[in-house]
């Protein structure tokens, strides 16, 4: 049953939105090596270990992510605008306007704040990132680790189920769903979306377990009469971390751009509740309806927070990933 | 190969069951009466009791079921319970505007990415690699619907392309250039998205392909750099590749139906949504059944040319 | 020697570079080496400094020799076969010193130096030519068989056709000759049903099948060198046994110069007209196949020959083992990189690095303070024979 998957050797995202995948190991980084020029086996063993760093860019997404962290949870107590607050209850407000020293990102056509919704907005896109995938991990990972460890029929038939699951185009029966279950709220959207990542979860713990499950050292623990109990945590789980960690945050990024599309469909979190892709779900306007006087700002602006979120997220991901990975610094 | 056919065979065959399964539960398990949703404000329980009974909904799930199979494998959606039009007929409507953005966009991405990733790769580390692999993953985290919005500006407002704008969808068969300077910003759009999956991918790949030993092997032969790359490096890598397309092939969807939102082009995105404005559960149903079954016969085929190409896939 | 002096001797000797209109070609001497190897030194370019893999190593090697490389894994022995075939990459690797493989030269008389002779030879300097030049003799004048046939076959292409395509590029062959012909070199390196065969991928063949279509693929275009990666070293003792015994009846048919590479001094025992051992990178050793089993002055090939099972040998008798680790490539000591794990070291050898000296026999050269002395060699055939030496190699 192991052969299901289709043979990727790209990591899956989430049930495949993309943002992909970090494909087969990326040496590019640290080698001199050269293009139908194959180095010598020997070479490998003098070209030492450079020592791994994570660099400053990866501290400044840290930095970068922790703020938006703050701000979702704080956001309540920082001296901004109420986020709801529109024209219709202050007619003072200015409708449609670009950044000014009172509204520093503008305002949109009700007039409400377009910086405090984008701070509000982190709080939607990380609850719903981290959320989603913390349910995929508890119900994807534990089966994927699990089956792996265990083998025989449970293996075969649980991982048939998910393979099938897998294989559905998500945004389709997302939508679908959308329609019969209203209205939609945070936690719908969350339970929904953690849904749709279990499979990709399963299929990933499930692999790297695997991998880990059949090294030679864990034969050694199982012959020395360790229990399953200690080898799954002590022996198992430690080598997949790094998988896991690195899958984990490009998961996070996935369903949050997923939840934007979602919200830009009109599927998601229902308005007034500021999120980012039902800001630009309204921004939209100005394309639609060019004297409606909504400038593209309101696009961009989202935008903009989506691009420095999920680059701190990917960034995040991707060096936590080199990092960890043992067979990478060989060369 | 004779085997591994038969097993995807067996593995489609499945999930298109699952999927047919999938869309009669949406329907019939979850709350909400489909008879309310067509008669709205007119609905009276006497009303809607007729109404069901009319519709076939008075019988058992499973004879519902045995039914629904039959219609659907027949390629038979039936008539639309609240327009009154043949779903056929709706389907023939918005499927070409999709299909055309997902294959030109395809087409735009493959036909950037793979030059450009071979570009990379011959030189890894170059400073055209390290600008590439630095951009690509910048662009990785920008979402397509950012894109597909802000790419209005330029090309709409800017260099002023005609029909660009909203709900300015021409048909292919009314005229082609027009029909393409209708879709010109989706597909851009899209294939931007999937570009640099594609580059990022076949780049890497292509860098270890280039590698291997056998490379070192074919080069030995005194044989030229062009068909080293072409028929050693290029060969294996395309696996790759092909897997990024399957997998990519789900977000692409979701680009294509934001865009139909956007841009207003009724296609299958565009009618989904509206039917689940109304609901129409049946119009739901078969756009859910239509769109993943064109979605899971691409991977099919995707999975049969991965087995062609690499035999250690096909063969096991 | 230093690196200028290096320069020089390269400059001297590469003929075909510099061929220009003013300046008229040098053709080599008609009883010139096939292949003639000055000072090579090969070093790689790391993050962490220049590593030479491969020093100061110069050897000739002549038309129908068989030539054996042995030395322990990380005495560069594959890092020199494959700068002898110019595979090396070209950035972060340099090569130093002159590899100069005979050629026949295809001009006209008015560009030559000197008289022109019956079969004109040219140098062709591959330590110093391009990529596209060296395509020129790769595979038809100088061909590899790789270590490990698993990774160095293409898995995706079919084996008849990673066969036919230097002959159809190289040669020029038409897609039908070529196909007549790669079944006919299946059937020479011994693989039964060839025309099923052709049309089969790596992955469906044995680990000896693999290496037997290495060696057709080597043999493809007809090369007059065939330098051979440890060829059997992933292999069952019995298949080395049959691998060897074909590249040595190939080499016969096909009139060859075969350089084997390899860790296993049972490989070179009986199949080898010279043997050059390796330690560290340099040569330590060289001489005839039978002065260096029964006259060897280095200690270290005493102790490799020492630690080799024999059959004559008593059950239970302990193998000899050597002291030590192999030097670490980056720190190497000042003297003589085998004495850290030498029984004769002295002094001078800690401090001092020993130069190849010649032995009393001709073309036997040693790198040792304090040699072993000199012994008699019995008279024998060329190639000795294994029950002779007492080494156990192949058993058919």
């Amino acid at each position: 049953m192991t052969d299901y998957p289709p043979p990727n050797h790209i990591q899956p995202s989430p049930f495949a939105q993309s943002p992909p995948a970090f494909p087969r190991e990326d040496h590019s980084i640290h080698e001199p090596a050269m293009a139908l020029e194959t180095p010598g086996e020997i070479d490998n063993e003098f070209i030492k270990e450079k020592r791994k760093k994570l660099g400053w860019f990866f501290w400044c997404c840290v930095v970068w992510f922790g703020l938006n962290v703050f701000v979702a949870i704080f956001v309540n107590f920082l001296p901004i605008q109420d986020p709801t607050l529109e024209v219709a209850t202050d007619p003072n407000l200015p409708v449609n306007s670009g950044p000014t020293a009172a509204h520093w990102l503008g305002t949109d056509e009700s007039g409400r704040d377009i910086f405090s919704r984008i701070l509000h907005g982190s709080r939607v896109s990380l609850e719903i990132g981290f959320g989603g995938m913390l349910i995929g991990f508890a119900i994807g990972g534990t089966l994927g680790v699990y089956a792996a460890y265990r083998r025989g029929r449970f293996d075969s038939l649980l991982s048939i189920f998910m393979f099938t699951i897998l294989a559905f185009p998500a945004i389709v029966f997302l939508i679908a769903f959308s329609a019969v279950w209203k209205p939609m709220d945070l936690n719908k959207i969350i339970i929904l979306l953690s849904v749709a990542s279990i499979p990709a979860v399963y299929r990933v713990i499930r692999g790297s377990t695997l991998a880990a499950a059949s090294r030679e050292f864990i034969t050694a623990a199982k012959v020395q009469g360790a229990s399953d109990f200690r080898i799954i945590f002590k022996e198992i789980l430690p080598n997949i971390l790094p998988t896991a960690i690195s899958f984990f945050m490009i998961g996070v990024a996935t369903l949050i751009i997923l939840e934007g599309g979602l919200a830009v469909l009109g599927v998601s979190v229902p308005p007034p509740e500021p999120s980012w892709g039902n800001m630009i779900n309204e921004g939209t306007t100005f394309i639609n309806s060019p004297n409606s006087g909504v400038g593209p700002w309101l696009v961009l602006f989202p935008g903009i927070a989506f691009f420095l979120l999920l680059l701190s997220i990917n960034t995040i991901g991707d060096k936590l990933r080199d990092f960890f990975d043992v067979t990478e610094g060989k060369l | 190969m004779g085997r591994y056919l038969v097993k995807r065979l067996v593995f489609l065959v499945w999930i298109l069951l699952s999927v047919m399964f999938l869309a009669f539960l949406i329907i019939h398990l979850l709350p909400g009466d489909p008879a309310q949703a067509i008669l709205q404000q007119g609905w009276t329980p006497q009303l809607g009791a007729a109404l069901n009974k009319s519709l076939g909904l008075d019988k058992p799930l499973w004879q519902q079921y045995l039914s629904y199979v039959w219609n659907m494998a027949h390629l038979n959606f039936g008539t639309d319970w609240i327009s009154g039009q043949p779903i056929s007929q709706t389907l023939s409507q918005c499927l070409p505007p999709t299909i055309e953005m997902v294959l030109l966009s395809q087409l735009l991405a493959l036909v950037l990415a793979i030059p450009l990733a071979t570009l990379a790769a011959l030189r890894p580390s170059g400073i055209f690699d390290r600008l590439a692999n630095m951009g690509s993953f910048g662009l990785l985290s920008v979402p397509t619907y950012v894109v597909i919005t802000l790419l209005y500006i330029p090309i709409s407002e800017w260099l002023g392309v005609p029909n660009s704008g909203p709900a300015s969808y021409v048909p292919f068969t009314q005229d082609w250039l027009a029909n393409i300077e209708s879709l010109s910003i989706p597909i851009i759009a899209l294939s931007i998205g999937s570009f640099v999956v594609y580059f990022r991918v076949f780049r890497a790949d292509l860098i270890t392909s280039l590698q291997d030993e056998f490379i070192t092997m074919a080069r030995s032969k005194g044989i030229s750099k062009s068909r080293i790359l072409f028929r050693h490096a290029y060969r294996p890598s395309s696996v790759a590749l092909l897997s990024a397309i399957g997998v990519n092939m789900a977000g692409l969807i979701t680009g294509t139906f934001i865009a139909e939102s956007v841009f207003q082009i009724n296609g299958v995105g565009g009618q989904l949504l509206q039917a689940t404005q109304q609901p129409d559960y049946q119009l739901i149903q078969a756009i859910v059944f239509v769109t993943a079954t064109l979605i899971i016969l691409i991977n099919f085929a995707i999975d049969l040319l991965t087995g062609y190409i690499d035999p250690r896939i096909s063969r096991d | 020697m230093s690196a200028e002096s290096v320069d020089e001797t390269a400059e001297a000797v590469s003929a075909v570079d510099n061929a220009t209109p003013s300046k008229k070609i040098r053709l080599l001497p008609p009883d010139a080496p096939l292949l003639s190897v000055q000072n090579v030194t090969t070093s790689f370019l790391t993050p962490r400094g220049v590593v030479t893999a491969v020093s100061d190593v110069s050897f000739d090697l002549y038309t129908n020799e068989v030539v054996g490389i042995v030395g322990e894994s990380g005495s560069g022995k594959t890092v020199l076969s494959r700068t002898l075939m110019g595979l090396q990459p070209k950035r972060g690797v340099q090569v130093d010193g002159s590899i100069q493989f005979a050629t026949p030269f295809t001009g006209t008389a008015d560009e030559v130096e000197g008289p022109m002779d019956e079969n004109p030879l040219v140098g062709f300097e591959i330590a110093r030519a391009k990529e596209s030049e060296l395509r020129k003799i790769w595979g038809t004048d100088i061909a590899m068989v790789f270590q490990d046939p698993m990774t160095s076959l293409n898995p995706v292409v079919r084996v008849g056709t990673q066969i036919s395509e230097g002959l159809r590029v190289r040669l020029g062959m038409s897609r039908a000759n070529a196909k007549k012909r790669a079944i006919e070199l299946l059937t020479q390196v011994g693989i039964p049903s060839p025309e099923e065969r052709y049309r089969m991928f790596p992955n469906q063949l044995s680990g000896g099948m693999r290496q037997r279509v290495m060696i057709a693929i080597a043999l493809a275009c007809n090369p007059r060198l065939l330098l051979a990666d440890e060829p059997t070293t992933g292999l069952d003792v019995t298949i080395q046994a049959q691998i060897l015994n074909l590249l040595e009846q190939l080499q016969a048919d096909y009139k060859m110069s075969v350089i084997l590479v390899t860790h296993d001094l049972g490989v070179v025992a009986t199949r080898t007209d010279r043997i050059i051992v390796m330690y560290a990178g340099r040569i330590v050793e060289m001489g005839t196949t039978r002065d260096v089993f029964y006259s060897h002055r280095m200690p270290y090939t005493e102790a490799l020959l020492g630690s080799t099972p024999k059959v004559a040998d008593p059950s239970h008798t302990r193998l000899t083992t050597i002291p030590g680790r192999p030097p670490d490539i980056l720190n190497l000591p000042q003297g003589c990189s085998f004495a850290p794990r030498c029984k004769y070291v002295t002094e001078k050898c800690l401090s001092e690095r020993p130069e190849l000296t010649p032995s009393e026999a001709t073309g036997h050269f040693f790198a040792c303070w304090n040699p072993i002395p000199a012994r008699a060699v019995p008279v024998a055939s060329p190639r000795a024979s294994a029950n002779e030496i007492g080494v156990d190699s192949d058993r058919d």
